[in-house]
Parts: structure tokens; sequence; C-alpha cells
């Protein structure tokens, strides 16, 4: 197994794909040594391939964490191979067909490591990681690219019903949540109005259209909610948006809940998410349970690994008395744990790890 | 993590360059969740919240400025415990005066008064001209006044309090607005507003009119025009940019204070530009630089007749003055491990002031400023802020201003704060003059340089805040004992005889202990319900050799403000003010005690797309005719409608 795939090593043209190969390198002797590889890939040793988004460190992480959790997986002697949508795209989707698994980090990976409904005859299996559940839907959906067991995903984003208790816990007392949503995660409203209630928490939802209408939902909803819920959607957090919106809501003096990293860095009170990391860790164990077991991949779901991230600076000036972000993830990992989940059992379960990690 | 925050700007770039795209085109992909954002906390630069602030601090936010129902800055000040506001109409036109513990002359000044850091104190002396803010009332987000000494982190001038103006960042105020007012007195205001932005770029432009007739039955009208802009530019994720420009133009009709002093319009034109770049690496690390270039110029050119040779050509009499003032300013804020954050910066400042009248020529004052300041959370109940400010001017040479502050959590949400700070004022221009030798006429009327000593004041606090959340209210208590020392005064001479006439001197003359309590109670019962209660009782002991300190702010001031909402379409509110009598320092005469009620009352009126407001405010509810700083300076009933209407994007 190699942590390194040949063209990761600096000097493979781009032309020339995933193999080795050179500018100098006629472009039909690059094919035929693509071909060899593709031959020996597919009969000598069972490998798989990580098709990254492109280049930038979060992919990376993933791909490290990745490689290291299936270093010396069973059924998986040639390691996993390492690439990226560029340079899969130059090579041709073709090269998939040499892989016995296939791991996409991101969604444009995901794109395009789907093929169009029947257009390949036998598909790897694949698994897609850092996806957001509803992109995923959305591409199986459009691509009938729909095969339980042999093509499943980790999402990318937190459960709602998770989110939610993570208010209870860490805000007991702001029960009035306020949220906006966008066209694409409009449809989250009725789950989130079930999900609220279940909790004792009252929902105020804006929707809008245009990231210029965030402003004025923000207006309608502040009155009437002791906190802000951030849901992931193009144009309710658009970047652009989101700086207004944080000033907005913190001239306010109500607290903002995130749902990534960035978010928690720069201003909201708290985000719930899952690193890079977790995301290749829990994507490697999945990995390995499958090619242990011989069986099938999970259904797609949420991540069992997450952290909680608790901007304390934001706390004080808020005057807010805030436990740490792993105490919280630890007491919501236990949440998680009491209650019966109806989907099969987590991955994260089998390594006995604490799920939440700070 | 490079390529991550790239995206952002890629973003943005894209975004602004095709305009409003389909926003439905866009599907959600992981880079929502691997963005990293700018941080808002520091933009806003609120990093402490009261349980954390060194001393006592009120805050004036929008539902305040909305409910005490103010067209003038001044008036806000009326709630802050402690403070005095009063107007003066001789020398130069109606001018409002606002002081923190007395002690002032009209047109000094011990107060740093800011707008988004940017101080308006002129540099003859030391004053404010509360008239030409270029803003309205609606560009400002909030006013925190620190009540005390901070130089160490306020900087120069820091001295009895400081007052900073926070304006609303231009995402917040999208959209098209205007307002106008018209009532007795002459009041006649207008305003108008476009908020709009695009990608990472918000901007706001504002102009406005302000003008009224003064107090009744005399001619003291002011007029002023202004305009005023901001842009606000996120260039990347940890890089924000500042720009603000405006003016002001006007006019304020002056009484005749005898024949060498004719009544005429004065007028006052000013104009500044301020640059401010922000980096932030996260809430509690990054950089920051502010320049900012600040011109007043006071337009006062009459001609003086005198009576008995009347066929003597007149002489002309140019008494007006120029200020200009640059001033840079950079700050590293850092954190050491999760206990202890850190600032420390530097500052230049350079003021040109040019007053014909007295100087023949052109006066500079250079100064510059090194300043740290540490918050150190020595336990989870101990919060423990200590500072310094290091001064160099060229009229006083080196000095340090420390400050020490302990705030200890004796239960949640209830601290008891300990500070003790020092800090300084250094003398202006005019004051660092060793005699006044008043000629004729175009004569110049000041002597050589003097060699004044600053002002010292050593501070000692202690304080108590409390805050009940589920009740939304807040309880602030402040105990003080303050030594104030080497007080400059223009009467008297140096020997220390108080005299009436001319020659006379600046000094450092007296100085004055003051002692006493502030008490501030702010509670929300339910949104769109504010009460507001302020208390204060000052004593001050001085020799008053060369000027009625003791008596020179009111000994007892208590203000109620409260305002609810009714019927969701109508606002009321009032406020009761009573304060002591008092004598200003300075030309004043003395003022009697005096109760007064201002009330407003408004409907929302949604008209058309937008939201219109119609306002009816009254000042002075009951007429009670007190006077201010002169005899004939006589308050009175004074009321006016604004009609306002804004328009969301």
């Amino acid at each position: 197994m190699s942590r390194i795939t040949p063209a990761d090593r600096g000097t493979g043209s781009r032309r020339s794909g995933i193999d080795v190969g050179s500018e100098r390198l006629p472009r039909w002797l690059t094919w035929l040594a693509g071909g060899v590889l593709w031959v020996l890939a597919g009969t000598v040793a069972a490998k798989g391939l990580i098709v990254l988004g492109d280049d930038s460190a979060a992919y990376r992480q993933v791909a490290d964490e990745l490689q290291t959790g299936l270093a010396s997986a069973p059924g998986l002697d040639g390691g996993m191979d390492r690439t990226t949508v560029a340079r899969l795209a130059d090579a041709g989707g073709s090269v998939l067909g040499g892989y016995q698994v296939v791991v996409t980090v991101g969604l444009a990976a995901a794109k395009l490591a789907l093929p169009h409904g029947t257009a390949v005859a036998d598909p790897p299996v694949t698994l897609c990681l850092l996806i957001p559940r509803q992109s995923f839907e959305e591409l199986v959906s459009a691509r009938s690219a729909r095969r339980d067991g042999r093509l499943s995903a980790l999402y990318i984003d937190q459960p709602l019903s998770r989110q939610m208790d993570l208010l209870r816990l860490a805000l007991p007392d702001k029960r009035r949540v306020g949220v906006i949503l966008g066209p694409s995660s409009s449809r989250l409203g009725d789950e989130l109005r079930v999900t609220a209630l279940q909790r004792g928490l009252s929902l105020s939802v804006a929707e809008v259209a245009e990231p210029s209408d965030v402003y004025g939902a923000l207006q309608r909803i502040m009155p009437g909610s002791d906190l802000l819920l951030m849901v992931p959607d193009p144009v309710a957090t658009d970047p652009d948006t989101v700086y207004g919106l944080m000033l907005t809501s913190y001239r306010a003096q109500i607290p903002l809940v995130g749902f990534s990293e960035g978010l928690v860095k720069s201003g909201a009170l708290i985000s719930l998410y899952s690193t890079a990391q977790q995301q290749g860790r829990e994507g490697a164990e999945i990995v390995r349970r499958f090619l242990a077991e011989g069986g099938s991949l999970p259904a797609p779901n949420h991540p069992g690994y997450f952290t909680v991230r608790v901007n304390q600076s934001v706390a004080r000036s808020l005057g807010l008395q805030m436990e740490e972000g792993a105490e919280l993830a630890k007491a919501l990992d236990q949440l998680g744990a009491d209650a019966v989940e109806p989907v099969d059992a987590r991955p994260g379960d089998a390594g006995g790890q604490p799920r939440g990690r700070p | 993590m490079l390529q991550a925050r790239a995206g952002p700007i890629a973003c943005a770039l894209a975004w602004a360059a095709c305009g409003i795209g389909s926003a439905q085109a866009q599907s959600l992909s992981e880079q929502q969740f691997l963005t990293e954002f700018p941080t808002v906390l520091s933009a806003t630069r609120l990093r402490q919240d009261a349980t954390q602030a060194p001393q006592a601090v009120t805050v004036i936010d929008q539902q305040m400025i909305r409910a005490s129902g103010a067209r003038e800055f001044a008036e806000l000040f009326r709630m802050v415990p402690g403070f005095t506001v009063s107007y003066v109409t001789h020398v130069k036109g109606l001018q409002p005066i606002v002081n923190y513990h007395g002690l002032g002359r009209e047109y000094f000044s011990r107060l740093q008064v800011l707008i988004d850091g940017r101080s308006m104190n002129n540099a003859t002396l030391g004053g404010v001209d509360w008239s030409e803010f270029p803003l309205a009332m609606g560009d400002i987000d909030r006013i925190e006044v620190i009540r005390g000494p901070s130089s160490a982190s306020h900087g120069i001038g820091a001295f009895m309090a400081t007052i900073n103006f926070i304006t609303k960042h231009p995402s917040q105020q999208r959209g098209a607005g205007a307002s106008v007012s018209a009532g007795s007195d002459g009041i006649r205001d207008a305003t108008a507003r476009y908020g709009g932005g695009a990608g990472a770029l918000d901007y706001r432009l504002t102009v406005g009119h302000r003008a009224d007739d003064g107090f009744s039955g005399l001619p003291d009208s002011r007029s002023r025009n202004f305009a005023g802009a901001r842009a606000d530019w996120q260039a990347s994720p940890v890089d924000h940019l500042l720009l603000q420009a405006g003016a002001t133009d006007g006019d304020n009709e002056v009484s005749s204070s005898g024949p060498a002093n004719p009544q005429r319009d004065v007028g006052v034109r000013t104009w500044y530009g301020q640059l401010n770049w922000e980096r932030s690496f996260d809430t509690d690390n990054g950089f920051y630089a502010q320049f900012y270039y600040y011109r007043y110029e006071l337009l006062d050119r009459y001609a003086v007749r005198p009576p008995t040779v009347p066929d003597n050509p007149f002489p002309q009499i140019d008494a007006g003055s120029t200020v200009s003032r640059a001033d840079l300013e950079v700050q590293q804020n850092l954190s050491i491990g999760p206990t202890l954050r850190w600032i420390w910066g530097a500052s230049i400042r350079s003021d040109q002031t040019a007053v014909p009248l007295l100087f023949d020529e052109d006066r500079d004052l250079l100064v510059r400023r090194l300043f740290t300041h540490a918050e150190w959370r020595a336990t989870d109940k101990l919060l423990v802020n200590a500072g310094a400010m290091l001064e160099d001017n060229e009229l006083t040479g080196t000095d340090l201003a420390p400050q020490l502050a302990l705030n200890y959590r004796v239960a949640p949400n209830h601290t008891i704060r300990f500070n003790l700070s020092k800090a300084l004022r250094t003398p202006t221009s005019i004051e660092n003059q060793s005699e006044f030798n008043v000629g004729p006429p175009g004569t110049p009327r000041f002597g050589p340089s003097g060699e004044l000593l600053p002002e010292s004041i050593l501070s000692r606090e202690i304080s108590y805040f409390g805050e009940w959340p589920d009740q939304h209210a807040t309880l602030d208590v402040k105990l003080f004992d303050d030594d104030v020392q080497d007080l400059i005064d223009l009467v008297g001479q140096r020997d220390g005889a108080a005299v009436g006439g001319f020659p006379r001197n600046a000094v450092n003359g007296d100085d004055a202990r003051q002692r006493g309590i502030e008490a501030q109670l702010v509670w929300r019962p339910a949104t769109e319900t504010l009460l507001v209660l302020t208390a204060s009782h000052l004593q001050t002991r001085s020799d008053d050799r060369l000027d009625n300190y003791s008596t020179s702010a009111p000994r007892n001031v208590a203000h109620l403000l409260m305002s609810r909402r009714f019927a969701q379409a109508w606002d009321a509110s009032v406020s009761l003010h009573q304060q002591s009598a008092f004598r200003a320092s300075g030309l004043s005469d003395p003022q009697d005690s005096y109760f007064r009620v201002d009330t407003r009352l408004a409907r929302q009126l949604p008209i058309g797309p937008g939201v219109g407001e119609l306002a009816i405010t009254v000042e002075n509810l009951f007429d009670n005719n007190y006077t201010e700083y002169r005899r004939d300076v006589v308050a009175d009933r004074r009321a006016w409608l604004t009609f306002s209407y804004a328009l969301s994007p």
C-alpha cells in the first residue's frame, strides 16, 4: 500500500492522468502505461481509490485518515491510491473500474465518480464522504444511481435531532429557536418543527429566496428568538451574507449556533460539526467493515464522530457561562447512545471509541 | 488551509462580477462547511462585557436613543449617571456642553469624545462642538460611556470619562430611508440615507440638515448641513477595511456683547476622512491600524465699529480658527493561552492650530503614545485588567498613565470591581501660554509659551455589577474617590490671586477631591419595554482659588426613562429628569435646580412597500423655565413632529 500515488510525486503531467508520465512521453505510451497499470490493478492486487475535490488541506486530511485507517485492511492488499477530480477527469472515468472500492471526498468527486444510470455495467463499490445529505440525495436521484449496499455516503452534516439535543444541553433556558431557510433547505422545515417540538423548543422559521433577503428575514424572526440556528444552505448561509447575519444577531445579543468550525471561529457561539479527520476516520471504518464482512455498505447516514466547539470569547461577550465543547460533546454522545436509533448501528460503536471528540 | 480561505474570496469576486445570480442554481456543497469566515467579534470591537470591563460603563443603545426622543446628541447623556448637559450661547453661538463631574469650563473639556475611534475634541481648547457631527441619530449603533479615567485603553484625553459613538455597520441599514422633523423654536431637520452593498462590500450614505432658532428671545439660531459616508470591505476572510468620510457646513448666530463683539453669523466647516484596516485571525488575535484626518474651521470675520470715530475705516477682525489633526494608530491583539489576552500599540498625532487673533503663526503639537493592556483570567472568579499608556508631547514631556483593575465574581452574574487608574490631560496650545496680553483688536494677544504641567487624575473606584438574566435587568453601582491635581485655569495670575480683569494667565491652579456614588438600573421586563433609572451624588472639595470647582456640578441628579410598545404599533416613552443647583466653572451664572419631563409618542405606519413612523416629541412638557449657564438663557417647552420612512431592499 502506498500513501502517495505516483502522480503525487510531482512529475505526473496533467494529460497523463493518474499514471506515471512526463511531458516527453508520447500520448499513446501514457495510455498504454495506464492500461497496463489498470490491468495490473485489477488482477494483481485489490486496490482502493480516494478521489479528492482538489489538493486543499481539508481533503488531504480526509485522505490521510483514510489511508492510515485502511493501512492493513484485509481484502485491500493493494492499499488506497489517491487522486483529485481534475486528474481523474483527465484520465477518464473508466479508470475507476480497476478499483475494488472508491471513496469520494466532496461533492465534485462524488459527481465525477457516480456514473449516469447504467453507463457502467459494474461500477465499483463507492462511498461518498464530506458530502451534504441533500446534495447526495439529489445526485443519486438525478443519476438514477441508487445501488443499495454498493453506494453509500457518510454525510458531512449533522442530524437535526443531535443539533436540537445540543441546544437543550448547552443553552437550556433558550427555548425559542429562530431558523432562516433557503430554497434548498426549505424542505427541512417539517423535520425541524418535529425535532424541536419533541424537545419542548418553539421554532420560528423564515424563508428566503435570495441572499439579499436574509437581512429582512432576520429582522422578522429575531424579536421572537432566543437563539438562531444556522442550517447550511447556499442562499441562507451564503458566505457573503453570513458576516452581516452574525453582526446583526450579535448586536441584538442573540447567540448563533453554527454548523462548521469556520462559523464558530468567526463569531458563532457554538458549532456542531465533524472535522475532516473525523470524516476520514469514520470513512475508513466503514470501508474496513465492508471489506471484512464482505457484505454491503451500510445505508447513507450522518456522521457518528462529531465535535462541539464553543467560542468562549463570544460567550463572555454575550454574558453566558458555557461548558467547554468537549464536555458538551461527551454529554451529547451519551444522549445519542441512550436513545435507540432506528438506523443500523453506527460504525463508530465498533471501535469502542467515544463518538464525540473535542 | 490556504485554499479553503481562498474560497470565499473567489466566491465573493464571482458574486460581485455577475451581480445577483440565480441562487437556485447553486447547490449545497461541502464548501459551506469548510469555509473560513471573517471574525465578527473583533470587527465590532466588543471584546468585554460589563462583568469584565475594568470600570463602570454605560451603554446607550438604539432603543434608549429612540425612547429618549433626543434630536441633539448631547441630550443623550442626561441619562448617564454623573453627567450634566447644559447650553451656552455667548461667544460663538449656541453650544451644548456635556460634562462629567463638573470642573470644566465652557469650551474646555476633560472628556474624550470619539466617533468610531476618531477624536472629536478640538485641539485649540479641547472642547467638542456637539452640533457638527456628520452623522444622523439613526446611524448610531450604540454609545459606550466609560465613566472614569481610561487613558490606558482610550488614549490621550480620556481624563474624566470617555464617550465612544459606534456607528452601524452598513449591512444593518440596507435600503433607503428618510426622515423630516418640524416644530417649535424653528426646528427643521431632515435626513436621507441609502445603504447598499454587493458581495463583500457594504456602504452607507447619509445626508442631512439640522436647524433651530435656539433659545427663545436670543439671537442664537443654528443651521447645519452634513454628509457622511461609510464603506466596509471584507477584502479577505481576515482583512476588513473601513473607509469613512464626512463633512459639515453651517452657521451659528452670535449675539452681541458690546461694540467690539457685534451680532453676526459664525460659519463652521468641517471634514474628515478615516481609514481602518483590521486583520483578525480569530477573536483574540490580529492587527489593527487606523488613520484619520480631521479639519475644523470656524469662520468668524467681522468689522468693529469704533463708536467715537465714525469716519475711520473699520478694523477687520478675524476671530476664526482652523484646527487640523492627523492621527495614526496601530495595535496588535494577542491571546497567550486560554487565560491571557493582551493588546499593545502605538500612536502618533499631529495637531495644527491657526488662531490669527491670538497667534502670529500656526501652532503645532506632536503627541506620541505607547500603550498596552492585558486581561488575565487568574481564576474562574478573578479577572485582572492591567494597562498603561506612555505619552510624550512637546509641551509637557513624557508621562505615564497606568491602570489596574480586579473583577471578582462573587456569584454567577454578580461581580465586584476594584479599579485604580491614573490619567493625564495635556494642556492645549491656547492654554499653554504664560500670559494673555489683550491689546487692541488685531494685535497678538498671547504671550510666550508657558510651562504648564499636565492635569492629572487618580481615580479609586469600587463598583458592583449585577445581572438578572431572567428579568433582563442589570444594576451598576459605582463608588469613587478621585484626586484631580494641577487643574489648568485661564483666570488668575501665577501668584494665585484671582482677578476679574486682564491680563489673564493659564496656570496649574487648584486641586479637587471628588467623592460620590452613581447607580444605574436597566430593566427590560418585556420586548420593546424599557426602564432606565440612574442616580448620582457627587461631592467636590477644592480650595476654589481660581474657580468655583466645588459647586461646578450638581450634587444630586436622578433620571428615569421609560418606554413601552402597545397595540403593536404604538411606542410611548417618558423621561423625568431632576438635578440640583450648581454653578459651572468659567463665566457662568448659578443654575438653579430643575425638574424636566420629556415625552415621545410614535405610531408605526405600514405604507406601501416600506414602514413609516409618525412621532411627536415634547421636551420640557411642563414648561419649567429653568436657566442654562446664563440667566438670560431660559428653557421653555419645545415640541416637534417627525415623519420617517424606511424602505428595505
